[in-house]
């Protein structure tokens, strides 16, 4: 699948993110990773034009709440609901229901083994060949624990 | 989703519709047909748009216009295919991000096709060199990243699909990124209208791209890192390798990272001729990617391997198979000739 992942806000460094990219290619996974403080805007467009299957959402430093609902938002108004996002970084417990109700499927924290990701990504195929819910713009129910 | 999972394959229709869309500035739709040609599911040989305009003149004849996405007659017009390739690291990105942002300031419409390896042991890959430039901010520039998927992928034909549909799509300048290592990505340099090769300042990267020929292929040179103090006695080297070839490529010398010597990079990119001593070498590169490709495509290929490795056929049978005749040889074998590949040679030796 061809997986973005992102950094809207404002986090300085991307260890985190380059080591799940590099886990992604290693399940081969196309992984087109936008680099570090990007806009929700620049992030929807960069999904539209690479045509994305999947976007990764990371963020450090609570920009979670407020950005990552936006970047939903913007893209459910772009009519790219069948994209499958997750989240990862600093994103504690209290914060994490509101983000399943914006459709983001799971939410990992820092020392998710790499591993669970990928089963994750496999787990949102099934359901998409399956025709369940699993897209940004579809029902919210489901996600990963 | 990606036809490898299954899902139902999209109808034609959808690929017109698409267009339509693209052509009308749709982003996400540019996305999906991109996606589409890269699969395969729309035909991307040929004339892409040609299939996709007999499509739409049976849909709704009167929304679309007339498109000629003839390539040949390309080069008089504005629709130019820029390859710019060089080893991993001489700063290609950057160089790209600055010539982007100064045609997009002039009012081009532009694409940038950066393309990456994909590994040969997962399939996967990490396509990283948009992160690097900062034009993709920008609404106007429209970049698309493009993993090789090995040596089968068929990466020409795809690059060539994407190019004939962006251009159909009204981009007027459309850049292809590629690392220039490998048959592959230099098979990819020679789908451009001209070929501008990136070196760094460091005498290894220049090593690199003589041993693969790629400065008898490409039509201007540029000498990246200026700012770095070897980067002025590199340039002068490479004019000094090359000024005994016959009617050598421009050596340029700039540093993207403070644009000193873009000026002139610039004016010269507006005006730059296709080195007729280059024209050659790339068509014969062109054609044995596209025979590769062609022989790698053939559904009996993957069978003709293993009969080969286990030496159950010749070289000659297996050519003859696809269609490859000698011209010293009868058309087809009689059946009788079995003997292994081994005595064959013996034969010849003597």
């Amino acid at each position: 699948m061809r997986v973005v992942i992102a950094k809207p806000g404002l986090d300085g460094h991307d260890r985190g993110a380059k080591v799940i990219a590099r886990a992604l290619r290693d399940a081969g996974h196309e992984v087109i990773y936008t680099g570090l403080r990007r806009t929700p805007e620049e992030i929807v467009r960069i999904v539209a034009d690479e045509d994305a299957d999947v976007l990764g959402l990371s963020s450090l430093s609570g920009a979670h709440n407020h950005l990552f609902p936006k970047i939903c938002k913007l893209l459910r108004e772009a009519g790219l609901n069948d994209v499958i996002i997750f989240a990862g970084g600093i994103i504690p417990s209290d914060d994490r229901e509101a983000l399943h109700g914006e459709a983001i499927r799971a939410i990992f924290g820092p020392g998710t083994s790499t591993s669970e990701i990928i089963s994750f990504l496999d787990a949102a195929t099934a359901r998409k060949v399956a025709d369940q819910s699993i897209g940004v713009g579809e029902n919210a129910e489901w996600y990963w624990v | 989703m990606r036809n490898g999972t299954g899902c139902e394959q999209v109808m034609p229709d959808d690929a017109a519709e698409l267009f339509v869309a693209a052509k009308n500035g749709d982003r996400r739709a540019l996305g999906r047909l991109l996606t589409l040609i890269e699969e395969g599911t729309v035909e991307a040989i040929g004339s892409i748009t040609g299939e996709l305009q007999n499509t739409l003149e049976g849909a709704d004849s009167e929304k679309t216009t007339v498109v000629e996405s003839n390539r040949g007659e390309s080069d008089s017009a504005e629709m130019l295919v820029y390859g710019i390739t060089g080893a991993p690291g001489v700063g290609k990105s950057c160089l790209v991000d600055r010539i982007a942002s100064a045609w997009s300031e002039a009012g081009h419409s532009l694409s940038v096709l950066c393309v990456d390896p994909s590994s040969s042991i997962s399939g996967g890959a990490i396509l990283a060199d948009r992160m690097r430039m900062s034009i993709g901010a920008s609404e106007s520039v429209h970049i698309r990243s493009i993993a090789t998927r090995g040596a089968s992928g068929g990466l020409s034909g795809r690059i060539q699909g994407l190019v004939e549909v962006l251009q159909a799509c009204g981009r007027d300048r459309i850049i292809i990124e590629t690392a220039g290592v490998g048959q592959t990505e230099l098979g990819i340099a020679t789908l451009a209208d001209r070929i501008i090769l990136v070196e760094g300042p460091d005498r290894g990267d220049m090593i690199q791209a003589e041993k693969a020929g790629i400065n008898e292929l490409c039509d201007l040179i540029v000498v990246n890192k200026s700012d770095l103090p070897s980067a002025e006695k590199a340039a002068h080297d490479l004019r000094a390798a090359i000024e005994l070839g016959p009617n050598p490529a421009d050596v340029l010398l700039v540093s993207s990272k403070s644009g000193d010597g873009f000026t002139e990079l610039l004016l010269k990119l507006e005006d730059l001729p296709l080195r007729s001593e280059a024209a050659e070498a790339r068509a014969r590169l062109r054609f044995l990617a596209a025979v590769q490709s062609r022989v790698m495509r053939d559904e009996r290929f993957d069978q003709l391997v293993i009969k080969l490795a286990a030496n159950e056929i010749s070289i000659h049978e297996a050519l003859e198979s696809i269609g490859y005749t000698s011209k010293n040889q009868p058309a087809t074998k009689p059946p009788e000739s079995k003997e292994p590949e081994s005595q064959r040679l013996a034969e010849r030796k003597d």
